[in-house]
């Protein structure tokens, strides 16, 4: 493994990227995709993603099908993933997967993700009785392609299968349901591995998510609502590289929302940054640190402290257990962050086998 | 808004009770609809009353309910929850149409359920439903019950398409009447074939009793008539030309009959069906000028509810937004002395805007609520009587108003709401409601801060716990226990939000949650969901 070094031309090139898309967010807005459809879909999945900010799109250890399909193609061995988490607010998730290749060019890979909260005991009604138990419930499943185009190019999708059901009303104090699904929507995804350090990738995330709400009101009338996410666009970078002689990653990945779910440009596009290191200082176990949903916009050189008020982050960290000594290729990962409201903290925790 | 006169109740009183115990005996349902001793909401939509009885028409969530509070020891102490009874009428899960009260039975009608009549009987407590039958090949046609009167010993139902049903609940003998033809017919042998082709002309919406109670006013469309109970004669005679006016094609819409006075006056919302079927018509209160045998304007635009009291003394909730004209939630009192002979457009007020309002917030140190409903007008002697407001925030009292005094404009609202101890220090905050649906268009948050005074934040994120938007930020707010309104620290106008993002755009559907943070270091979380 080779010393990081700034005189490393792959290393350079990534630097001017990174100082162009930083300017490029500092020119974009303030966000305005707080409270946009998908908001269950931005969330990380993962726990070394979670250890790492987020910025997992570039060379997912686990969990390509749901990171980067098109990394699909190059993984050398078979890898199930199964794991959850839960947040201070209730939030949890449950996700399962797995991936294989299809020599000589193909990837393949399956992915399902429980995400929700069970947890929705203080609803009160409009005359300030509480209303029974109430859960937020939403499945998605993914099943991804990959297709090897070169030595450094590989091009992957995914098409996804959306499932939600949300309290929408009550009776007395009997929560009402409504559900809502969508079937084929995708994800498209390059992986170009730059050099033997640093891999690149750029996809197109959650594009024709359309969940079709039917929520009933009064007089045995419902109100149709068409709900699609947006589209993610997002750059990620991954430079595996060595620190104090030991193996040392640095993932870097920047999303940023332009256009609508009808593919209309937003009014104040938003960029959130996130960045990750994972260290392996010992044999078995490797430490994870990141900083996640960094938004860079305009509001800071406005200077009218419309920023600062409505500045958010996520202060991650994890673990990774080498459990080779119970079955070799297995992993254990646990991530811990802070959840940008200062509520508490989110935990995930997951498993991973390579056979 | 429909009084009955105590002389008709009166002249019916024996004839009722008769009806009461037919009606008891053949419900059939009773037992799906619960009753129980509260309130059920405080968003009021309508109100019916007659003197120490008032029947209130309650939002809960996706489901209307009935409650109800009757006798003069009651009505004096309104804020007391056991005083009211509270009906949930789960089993129809419909709007409620019409509701009468005659003397000692309350009857009920539903939107989407024609065969069905929900009853109450005053005396024993109990409800029940009674249900009719319409013939089967009916798909075209709709026989809801859309508006109710008692007159001539039974009671008659304006049917839509099914025409004027009279009902001798006595004798359990049902007759559809079509406006315009003097034949009946027995309602078990009904037939298809008995129904005039799809016809609006002759489509019944409303009825009103007018002096005795063997007259009736008979809506349809496009037309008024007068019918007779006795002889079952029809005349439009009172269909005749509107002045002042650009309306060509006349749609009746509501009827509002003053029976205060010894002459019965005679209203009518109005507007132009052309203009209707493109969505731009306005809508005017008529008077009948029975001399001149025409209607005359006499407000525009209409207002949503009218209640009267006496010596020509009125009340009028607008709530209407249009070009050039916007009046939000105002109730005014004006009088009207020129009997059936005339009106004036848009007559001077006796009470400004403000009145309602400052008695409303005067002492309790509330808001004006959000949406005024209805307006009640319900005497208790010649002279005063109980004021009844809706409201989407309560139900406002005025238990001794006397119209014209200058004491009644001064005096404040009594409200009765629900609104239950919230722990201080933040301990327990909430929305409410907790779910926003196509019918609940905002929430409040409830809270109460231990320390007397802070400045407090309110931000709504989503499930990426992305901020959403800022509710209030840095804003005074009291302690409960040091006057804060209704016990808590909520100011409601503020306090609030409506499913909307920094920019004004309805957020996506989905679990949002809050942040309450207080300069003296207070903070809290909850959950929203919007559904909608």
């Amino acid at each position: 493994m080779e010393k990081l070094s700034w005189h490393d031309s792959h290393l350079k090139s990534a630097g001017v990227l990174l100082l162009g898309i930083l300017f490029l967010a500092g020119n974009a807005r303030a966000s305005m995709v707080g409270g946009e459809s998908g908001a269950y879909l931005r969330y990380p999945v993962g726990a070394t993603a979670l250890a790492m900010g987020g910025a997992q799109s570039a060379a997912p250890a686990s969990l390509a099908p749901w990171w980067n399909p098109a990394v699909l193609s190059r993984e050398k061995q078979r890898i199930a993933t199964v794991g959850g988490g839960i947040r201070p607010m209730g939030q949890s998730d449950g996700f399962a997967a797995y991936s294989f290749r299809v020599p000589p060019r193909v990837g393949m890979g399956l992915f399902l993700l429980y995400r929700g909260d069970p947890f929705l005991n203080d609803l009160y009604d409009e005359n300030e009785r509480p209303l029974g138990h109430a859960a937020y419930t939403t499945f998605t499943g993914k099943i991804a392609l990959s297709y090897y185009l070169t030595r450094k190019l590989s091009a992957g999708c995914n098409l996804s299968i959306h499932y939600a059901k949300l309290p929408s009303g009550y009776t007395g104090d009997k929560v009402q349901y409504a559900t809502a699904s969508s079937i084929g929507s995708f994800d498209i995804a390059l992986s170009y591995l730059f050099s033997d350090r640093l891999t690149l990738a750029l996809l197109l995330k959650d594009t024709g998510t359309r969940l079709n709400w039917n929520f009933e009101s009064s007089y045995d009338y419902s109100v149709p609502h068409d709900d699609r996410s947006l589209p993610a666009f997002i750059f990620g970078s991954s430079c595996n590289t060595s620190l104090l002689g030991r193996p040392f990653i640095w993932n870097f990945d920047m999303r940023g929302y332009v256009f609508t779910g009808e593919w209309k440009k937003l009014d104040r596009p938003e960029v959130a940054l996130f960045s990750g290191w994972e260290w392996q200082y010992w044999k078995e176990f490797s430490a994870r640190l990141g900083l996640g949903d960094l938004l860079l916009n305009g509001d800071i050189i406005s200077g009218n402290g419309y920023y600062a008020k409505r500045f958010s982050f996520r202060l991650a960290g994890g673990l990774g257990y080498d459990m080779s000594r119970l079955r070799p290729g297995m992993r254990l990962n646990y991530a811990i962050s802070t959840d940008k409201i200062w509520a508490g903290v989110d935990q995930q925790i997951d498993i991973t086998y390579s056979f | 808004m429909r009084i009955l006169s105590t002389t008709a109740i009166r002249l019916h009183a024996a004839v009722t009770a008769a009806m009461v115990v037919l009606l008891c005996g053949i419900s059939i349902s009773g037992q799906k609809c619960s009753q129980e001793k509260g309130l059920s909401s405080n968003d009021i939509r309508w109100l019916i009353g007659s003197g120490d009885t008032l029947w209130m028409v309650a939002q809960r969530g996706n489901e209307l309910a009935l409650n109800l509070i009757e006798g003069r020891a009651a009505v004096a102490d309104p804020t007391r929850e056991s005083n009211w009874k509270s009906f949930t009428l789960g089993c129809r899960k419909v709007g409620i149409n019409d509701l009468i009260i005659s003397a000692g039975t309350t009857v009920a009608s539903f939107d989407t359920a024609p065969n069905v009549i929900w009853t109450y009987d005053h005396g024993t407590g109990k409800s029940g439903e009674v249900s009719f039958s319409w013939p089967d090949d009916t798909i075209e046609r709709q026989f809801t019950v859309s508006d109710m009167a008692e007159a001539n010993g039974g009671y008659w139902f304006a049917c839509l398409d099914g025409g004027l049903m009279g009902w001798d609940a006595e004798k359990d003998k049902k007759t559809v009447f079509f406006p315009g033809r003097d034949t009946g017919y027995n309602q078990p042998e009904i037939t298809v074939e008995h129904f005039p082709p799809h016809d609006t002309t002759r489509r019944v919406t409303g009825v009103e009793v007018l002096y005795d109670d063997s007259l009736l006013l008979v809506t349809t469309p496009s037309r008024l008539w007068f019918f007779s109970c006795g002889d079952s004669s029809w005349d439009s005679s009172i269909t005749t030309s509107i002045s002042g006016s650009s309306v060509q094609s006349p749609r009746f819409e509501y009827l509002f009959v003053n029976r205060a006075d010894s002459v019965h006056l005679i209203y009518c919302i109005i507007s132009d069906a052309r203009k209707s079927e493109s969505g731009d018509a306005d809508r005017l209160l008529y008077k009948y000028n029975r001399s001149e045998r025409r209607w005359e304007p006499m407000f525009d635009p209409a207002p949503k509810a009218v209640t009267f009291g006496h010596s020509g003394y009125f009340w009028a909730l607008f709530d209407v937004e249009r070009p050039g004209t916007t009046l939000r939630n105002v109730i005014r009192l004006y009088r009207d002395t020129l009997g059936d002979s005339g009106t004036a457009l848009n007559p001077k007020a006796v009470t400004d805007d403000a009145t309602i309002h400052t008695r409303m917030t005067g002492t309790q140190d509330i808001d004006v609520p959000g949406i005024f409903n209805d307006v009640l007008y319900s005497p208790h002697n010649d002279t005063s009587g109980y004021l009844w407001i809706a409201t989407s925030e309560g139900l406002f009292l005025s238990p001794e108003e006397n119209p014209g005094s200058t004491e009644s404009d001064t005096t404040p609202f009594i409200l009765i709401k629900l609104a239950p101890d919230v722990d201080a220090g933040l301990k327990k905050t909430y929305a409410r409601p907790g779910i926003l649906t196509p019918m609940v268009n905002s929430c409040k948050f409830i809270y109460n801060i231990k320390a007397d005074r802070a400045n407090v934040t309110i931000r709504i994120y989503d499930y990426n716990m992305d901020h959403v938007k800022t509710v209030i930020e840095k804003r005074p707010r009291i302690s409960g226990s040091q006057g804060g309104p209704l016990g808590r620290s909520t100011v409601e106008s503020e306090d609030s939000w409506d499913g909307t993002n920094e920019q004004h755009r309805p957020v996506a559907p989905g679990i949002y949650y809050y942040k309450i943070t207080t300069s003296s270091g207070e903070r809290a979380f909850g959950k929203i969901v919007v559904a909608r």
